[in-house]
């Protein structure tokens, strides 16, 4: 290889070489500019959208803090007002029950308040000595409020026949109206454990409610 | 027949007071017959709550508020007699709290209790409030209606005495231990 064509080489490798170079400041220079352009163009994007919106700023009003330190803090307070618990006692004026009362009314029929009949029938009991005149005599004891003589009265129509339930009935209400409310019940349990009344029965079931 | 005449044999005491009588009593306005005899049905622990109500009333009108301890304590089953039990129980409370305000000077203010018609509760309720005045050693309490006088006897065990006046005068008197 000569001189000459060493010479060809190298000139047409500097040319290619500056070929290179040429093209890597194009493609730098695009690529540069491409990005600048795309910088500035979303920039200008943002800004025309704030523009558009605009977040209204707090307006906060700004006391004096002398004023606040001097103004006295005011709580007002509810009283809960609840009203007052009121209290009396409860007294019924009409103390007896229905039951009793009618007792007594269906008792008001039977005995009469006759002092002849007391007499007559004290005078026939010891003649005859008979359950009838004793239970008249019960009776009318227990209706006159004589609670001794009835509770007398009922043991003699009990002896003479025990077992009629109304003498047990008249002795437990003799002893109930005296106070004796436990011997009235176990009258009364004592009578219905060998015969058995609806009325004994309930008799029962009200003292005992008494308790 | 053994069974009645064991029966008859088992016969107890029988009371004299009876639940009639007692009612008989107080409608008839003999509270303190009521009160004492009726003392015997409350000490043998007595169920029958519209008696026990009866007697604790009557008691409570002639100021013998100790009793209605034991009355109380029975005054279970129904509103009523709840609600009575109460009375009661808030009368014993007002007046042990009266007598310490006026031994002990103890602070009533701001104390709040059932609202009754005893002097008891008028005076405690004005006492509570603040609504008195002390003069010479003696609690004076005014309302709308009636004057009311609170002052300790000079006895060993002292008395409150609680005095009721209207237009000046006194109407009646009542004294609490």
């Amino acid at each position: 290889m000569t001189s000459r064509r060493f010479e060809e080489l190298e000139k047409r490798a500097l040319k290619i070489q500056k070929i290179r170079i040429v093209k890597t400041i194009f493609f730098a220079g695009l690529f540069s500019l491409s990005l600048s352009s795309y910088l500035y163009f979303s920039k200008n994007y943002s800004l025309k959208i704030t523009e558009k919106v605009s977040i209204p700023q707090p307006v906060i009003e700004k006391e004096p803090i002398q004023e606040l330190i001097n103004t006295p803090l005011k709580i007002e307070l509810k009283k809960e007002e609840y009203p007052t618990l009121t209290l009396s006692p409860t007294i019924e004026q009409n103390a007896s029950s229905s039951f009793e009362k009618q007792q007594y009314d269906t008792l008001k029929q039977i005995a009469q308040t006759n002092e002849d009949k007391e007499k007559f029938l004290l005078q026939n009991f010891e003649k005859n000595h008979d359950f009838e005149t004793a239970h008249s005599l019960m009776l009318l004891y227990f209706h006159k409020k004589h609670y001794e003589k009835a509770i007398y009265w009922s043991q003699e129509a009990i002896t003479l026949n025990p077992a009629s339930d109304q003498p047990w009935i008249f002795y437990a209400k003799s002893n109930f109206y005296t106070g004796q409310r436990n011997e009235a019940i176990r009258s009364l349990e004592i009578y219905l454990k060998h015969f058995n009344t609806q009325e004994s029965t309930q008799l029962l079931n009200f003292y005992k409610g008494q308790q | 027949m053994r069974f009645i005449m064991l029966l008859f044999l088992s016969l107890g005491y029988l009371s004299a007071y009876s639940y009639n009588d007692v009612l008989k009593d107080y409608r008839a306005g003999n509270f303190e017959k009521v009160c004492s005899d009726g003392s015997f049905f409350y000490l043998k622990n007595d169920k029958n709550e519209h008696i026990l109500t009866v007697i604790g009333d009557a008691c409570a009108k002639i100021d013998a508020i100790n009793p209605l301890g034991n009355i109380v304590k029975n005054l279970v089953t129904t509103k009523e007699h709840r609600e009575s039990g109460s009375y009661f129980a808030t009368l014993i409370l007002q007046k042990k709290l009266i007598y310490q305000f006026m031994q002990d000077n103890i602070n009533l203010k701001e104390l709040k209790l059932p609202r009754t018609n005893h002097v008891l509760s008028i005076v405690f309720e004005n006492l509570s409030k603040g609504n008195y005045e002390i003069v010479n050693k003696k609690v004076q309490i005014n309302t709308a209606e009636m004057g009311y006088l609170l002052w300790l006897s000079d006895d060993e065990q002292k008395r409150v005495y609680i005095d009721e006046y209207k237009d000046g005068k006194l109407v009646k008197s009542h004294w609490y231990l």
